[in-house]
């Protein structure tokens, strides 16, 4: 593992994954640890409220995996994944990354007036890619999740299922290898529901490390393990057949 | 080497041009801005020229042109500082937790922050150039030309305080408010309307570029007394260190940017 800790209390450093094992797993590289992450949302006003979301949460997830992220509303599961991506700054612990990262956060982050394709032309010049794999990526993407009539519309017309297609397609088309989902199928019909499951199979065949934020009991056997957050720490479950190479 | 450093730097100017693209046509894309954008300094203009010109001129036995002129460069003044202050205030804001993805996707704060800037200049010039068009269609203008550049210069300082104040006012309503009445404050002292001895009054970023828009007007030229020019230019570098400073804090996050 190469990391390059920033000095502050977190670190996320982009780096390769050691094999530790912080949750009794073995087998694929981790590209995804965290390691005693805690915050705390805080308040200078003295009527506010003071809340320890985060109280030294661990987790990994290795090359191919896909885990879940459960917990009550209100529990942090989004303030984790926030401080995971970089988003959010955390009082203490270290999240350390190998390769790229995709993020799809839960409310969808794009320019409201500018049209589907310029979303994608802009986003991908950040993830420093050539137009002609943008443009792949934007052809790609809006055939899976069929949203190619819209590539004209500006993001504020699109309806909310629509625009978290392109949510999430932001967060794929630079082929991350380690992907986090912040309940990502939110809006979506059907049809696109299951084009996104069978989309995370593709991507975990391919190596891709996957973490998605669920609140669906039904969804819990199409993960390798889940993380439940409670009080503040996340707790390890094997599921169905995962965890084990 | 050189040839890395060249394609970098076409590379950055590049991503900086498409943001800058990207982002002015979507302001222009909504037609109320551009039909507000046109209208509101027009009337502005027109109405502190008329609501001065009514006021008997011996209460201002100091104030060197009309009433009706002064209300007019009053309300030019004022309408685009206000327009560069809330639209570089929305740039900050209304875009910031995306700002903050396009960060964590690659994009540098240092760009970012310049895409935001040249994006409110386009803007701010527009809403200059509509002053201008406005002050010589009502009044005798002696410089149109650096009437336009002071008025242009008046408006990016702004811009670059909305920014600042984006990045340090958590909300829309708030920072609107403060930069309304910060400017309202600014253009009282800066036109003499308040007549004060108190030396605060020129230390408001106003205050310069009034006088030297005074003169264009009036008798065209730069005025032969102070350095104005000097300070007016002085105070838009300032304020835009000063919001490149803290934007970049304020927008970085761990991890983020490159």
């Amino acid at each position: 593992m190469s990391s390059a800790p920033q000095p502050t209390d977190v670190d996320v450093a982009r780096a390769a994954a050691s094999n530790a094992e912080t949750s009794g797993r073995s087998g694929s590289d981790i590209v995804l640890r965290a390691e005693g992450i805690e915050k705390t949302y805080d308040t200078w006003h003295p009527f506010g409220r003071t809340v320890d979301v985060l109280q030294g949460a661990d987790m990994e997830i290795r090359a191919g995996e896909i885990v879940g992220i459960v917990g009550e509303n209100g529990s942090g599961k989004s303030t984790l994944m926030q401080i995971l991506v970089g988003a959010l700054e955390a009082d203490g612990g270290t999240v350390e990354t190998s390769g790229t990262v995709g993020w799809c956060p839960q409310e969808p982050r794009l320019y409201d007036r500018l049209t589907v394709e310029e979303t994608f032309h802009i986003f991908g010049e950040a993830y420093d890619m050539t137009h002609q794999e943008i443009r792949a990526a934007r052809d790609d993407f809006a055939d899976r999740l069929d949203f190619e009539r819209f590539l004209d519309y500006q993001v504020r017309h699109l309806s909310g299922g629509n625009r978290q297609k392109v949510n999430l397609s932001v967060a794929l088309m630079h082929d991350p290898d380690v992907l986090l989902l912040d309940e990502p199928y939110t809006g979506f019909d059907w049809e696109t529901y299951l084009s996104f499951w069978e989309l995370t199979e593709q991507l975990t065949d391919d190596g891709v490390g996957i973490g998605i934020i669920s609140h669906f009991i039904n969804e819990r056997e199409r993960f390798d393990g889940i993380y439940e957050l409670a009080d503040g720490e996340l707790s390890w479950e094997v599921t169905g057949d995962g965890g084990d190479d | 080497m050189a040839a890395t450093t060249d394609r970098a730097l076409f590379g950055t100017g590049h991503r900086v041009w498409t943001g800058v693209k990207a982002h002015t046509t979507a302001f222009f894309r909504t037609p109320l801005y551009l039909v507000l954008l046109v209208v509101l300094p027009a009337i502005e203009i027109w109405f502190a020229g008329s609501a001065l010109e009514s006021l008997p001129a011996v209460a201002f036995p100091e104030m060197e042109a009309s009433l009706l002129t002064t209300g007019r460069l009053f309300g030019a003044i004022y309408a685009t500082a206000v327009f560069g202050g809330i639209v570089g205030l929305f740039q900050r804001l209304s875009a910031d937790e995306t700002d903050r993805r396009l960060i964590i996707a690659g994009s540098s704060p240092g760009r970012l922050f310049l895409t935001r800037a040249l994006t409110v200049l386009v803007v701010t010039l527009g809403v200059a150039t509509v002053a201008t068009g406005a002050l010589v269609w009502t009044t005798a203008v002696a410089d149109p030309g650096l009437t336009f550049a002071v008025l242009g210069a008046s408006g990016i300082l702004y811009a670059f305080v909305g920014l600042l104040v984006g990045s340090v006012v958590p909300g829309e309503l708030e920072g609107s408010l403060l930069l309304v009445f910060l400017v309202d404050v600014d253009v009282i002292f800066a036109s003499g309307l308040l007549p004060t001895d108190v030396v605060v009054g020129e230390l408001f970023p106003l205050y310069h570029p009034y006088q030297v828009l005074e003169t264009a007007v009036v008798v065209g030229g730069l005025p032969e007394s102070g350095n104005h020019l000097s300070l007016a230019a002085g105070y838009v570098l300032l304020a835009a260190a000063v919001a490149v400073v803290v934007y970049h804090r304020s927008a970085s996050v761990a991890g983020g940017g490159d």
